[in-house]
């Protein structure tokens, strides 16, 4: 059991506690005190467990608390990546070559090492997940340095280990944050390597936003594979994924110029604009049809700034402002009903 | 994986540093495939950064798209369909521009020559453009104004140019034999359609495919402390003279140095390609001009 299956278990045990007291209250059930008691005693000791085993909240206050604490440490770790960065520039010219290649190999084995240290302490992982960030910063900051120093032109190739890295250290502490480095590090490299097979230098393989789709597909097809344990990570692959076919829909939509596709302009915005409508809209499906909520909210977000952006071409300059928002709120409205509709209707199909 | 991943991670690490550290042994072990002995016109500092205290000086590369314009157009639409440039439509066909625009810049190598014809033709050229301009060319300054500017490009300009280019770097040593004179080095390369509006006709006329050396490879050169002594005299000179805000500008924005050189610089190519500083020499008098 993960830790995130840890906590859905308490959550369910809560929820179940407060709908006993509301049926018990409206005279629905009333269960025996003899099985009232058995059933809190099971769930307590049960609660206990799940909170020794995996430091989950039980309380809703924990849980507020837990947010906040996650969004204190994914900033501190951003902020510290940033810290070691700038103190290392900030000092390397005062020492040899060696002096800095040992310092910058030696650094993300240290943030390792105090990874390791910090996840057997902690087992809420906070403080592993702010080092492990650490060791991964640090870990660029190593090839980025010793590419300097050795004036070794530029490769796509340091993708790989920084990819390997974070997804190492993901799958070991089971640290989302870490994933999502060694997914866009993946990502990076994918993008690339598309980039030279096509001719280019791959610095340039962001002037054809094309270059983004295999990844986007390998992200998505990943949560096909066995994840028993990691089961918390798959929707970081299918919103990494997803955003790998919506942004660069939205880039071609608006600057077909940039597209492989040697066709007028034109046509390939709006090839690219009808690509982004039918795509989101199947991914809005498929997510209610596989109840992945973070598949729906994404397509639903992207299918509106794709209409906002079509209805913006086509009305702002001539239409008045007030009627050009009536009719963004108007459509907005109509696109909720729909969606309730779509929903009530996958509903009763998935029944 | 809980007990194993650290372990992984760790040996991921150190793999990674000795592939890039037995590289660097690789491309340093024997002869260096080039030496050339540079100065700040070719080789100018970098500019500093409040809170970095490293140091690198700027390959400066005469602008290939700007010498090609004027000079022998060696690197034409022959030259861009052997480095691999789809050139399949006719320039003067009319869906040229679609399909050249979408031309992506392209991963090569390129020769340097220093000091070579190359330099000696373009300040030829610069020559008759400043001291005889053509008949109907506005010209602004004296002749003494002009006669001084052509001395300063002389003294001042980078004397190193891009002179081919090509997919294999042997066969271009094999070309350039010379490893005192010519480089060969990673370049970036880009195609471009260029061709003039004719009013008269109201047509586009001299269409033709030209290919540019956007980029080389690399074109920032780490010094290293053992090397810095004279360029750091350099620079707490330059400091004295003005009042730097954030970074201080050497001249290395300028279209050439403004000024004398003031150091000389050993730079060699390994194996690989990648270079590195030798040696660092102060000029202690203006070198003679050159051309």
């Amino acid at each position: 059991m993960s830790q995130a299956e840890a906590q859905k278990r308490a959550d369910r045990i809560r929820a179940f506690r407060e709908e006993l007291r509301t049926l018990e209250a409206e005279g629905i059930l009333a269960l025996a005190d003899e099985q009232k008691q058995r059933v809190a005693r099971h769930h307590d000791e049960t609660l206990r467990r799940l909170s020794r085993a995996f430091d989950i909240d039980t309380t809703e206050a924990q849980k507020q608390m837990s947010w906040g604490m996650r969004i204190a440490s994914f900033l501190g770790a951003l902020a510290l990546c940033a810290s070691v960065y700038l103190f290392f520039y900030r000092f390397w010219g005062l020492f040899g070559t060696a002096a800095q290649v040992t310092l910058v190999v030696a650094a993300p084995i240290l943030a390792l090492l105090g990874t390791e240290f910090a996840a057997r302490k902690e087992r809420t992982l906070y403080i592993a997940g702010i080092v492990g960030l650490v060791a991964f910063g640090c870990f660029v900051l190593d090839l980025v340095v010793l590419g300097t120093v050795f004036n070794i032109a530029p490769s796509p190739r340091a993708f790989l280990p920084w990819a390997a890295f974070g997804f190492i250290l993901a799958y070991t502490y089971g640290l989302r944050i870490l994933l999502a480095a060694g997914i866009l590090s993946l990502a990076g490299w994918l993008s690339a390597t598309m980039g030279t097979w096509s001719g280019c230098y791959w610095l340039s393989f962001g002037e054809r936003p094309e270059n983004f789709f295999p990844a986007a597909l390998v992200l998505i097809l990943i949560p096909l594979l066995p994840h028993r344990a990691y089961r918390d990570f798959l929707p970081i692959y299918r919103i990494f994924g997803l955003l790998g076919v919506f942004l660069p829909i939205l880039v071609l939509a608006n600057w077909g110029e940039i597209s492989y596709l040697r066709v007028p302009n034109a046509r390939v915005e709006s090839l690219y604009q009808i690509a982004g409508f039918a795509v989101s809209g199947v991914a809005i499906w498929l997510g209610i049809r596989q109840r992945h909520r973070e598949v729906t909210n994404l397509a639903c977000t992207f299918f509106v700034i794709y209409l906002y952006t079509k209805f913006f071409d086509w009305w702002w300059d001539w239409m008045p402002k007030y009627l050009f928002f009536f009719i963004l709120g108007s459509i907005a409205v109509g696109l909720l009903l729909l969606l309730k509709k779509l929903r009530t209707v996958s509903l009763k199909g998935a029944a | 994986m809980r007990r194993l991943g650290p372990l992984i991670a760790c040996a991921l690490l150190l793999l990674t540093n000795t592939v890039v550290l037995v590289g660097v042994a690789y491309n340093r072990r024997g002869e260096p495939e080039a030496r050339l002995v540079l100065t700040e016109r070719e080789l100018r500092l970098g500019y500093e950064e409040k809170e970095n205290t490293g140091l690198w000086l700027r390959l400066d590369t005469a602008d290939v798209e700007r010498w090609a314009a004027a000079g022998p157009v060696w690197f034409d639409q022959k030259k861009l369909e052997e480095i691999g440039f789809d050139c399949a439509v006719p320039p003067a066909d009319p869906t040229a521009e679609l399909f050249y625009e979408k031309a992506l810049p392209r991963r090569l190598y390129a020769v340097l020559e220093f000091d070579g014809e190359a330099w000696k033709s373009w300040i030829a050229r610069r020559q008759q453009e400043i001291l005889n301009p053509a008949p109907g060319t506005y010209v602004s300054q004296t002749l003494e104004q002009r006669q001084k500017q052509l001395e300063a490009e002389r003294i001042g300009h980078s004397r190193l140019f891009v002179v081919d280019v090509g997919l294999d770097p042997v066969a271009l040593r094999g070309r350039y034999p010379d490893r005192s004179r010519f480089v060969v080095t990673g370049a970036v390369a880009r195609l471009r359609l260029e061709r003039s509006w004719d009013e008269d006709t109201k047509k586009w006329k001299d269409t033709r495919l030209e290919g540019s050396v956007s980029e080389i490879l690399p074109s920032e050169i780490h010094v290293p402390l053992d090397r810095r002594k004279v360029l750091d005299e350099v620079r707490q000179a330059q400091l004295k003279k003005e009042n730097p805000i954030g970074w201080i500008d050497y001249g290395g924005y300028a279209a050439y140095l403004q000024g004398p050189p003031r150091y000389r610089v050993t730079l060699s190519y390994g194996r690989r390609l990648e270079p590195w500083i030798d040696d660092v020499q102060p000029l202690a008098t203006p070198a003679a001009p050159g051309g």
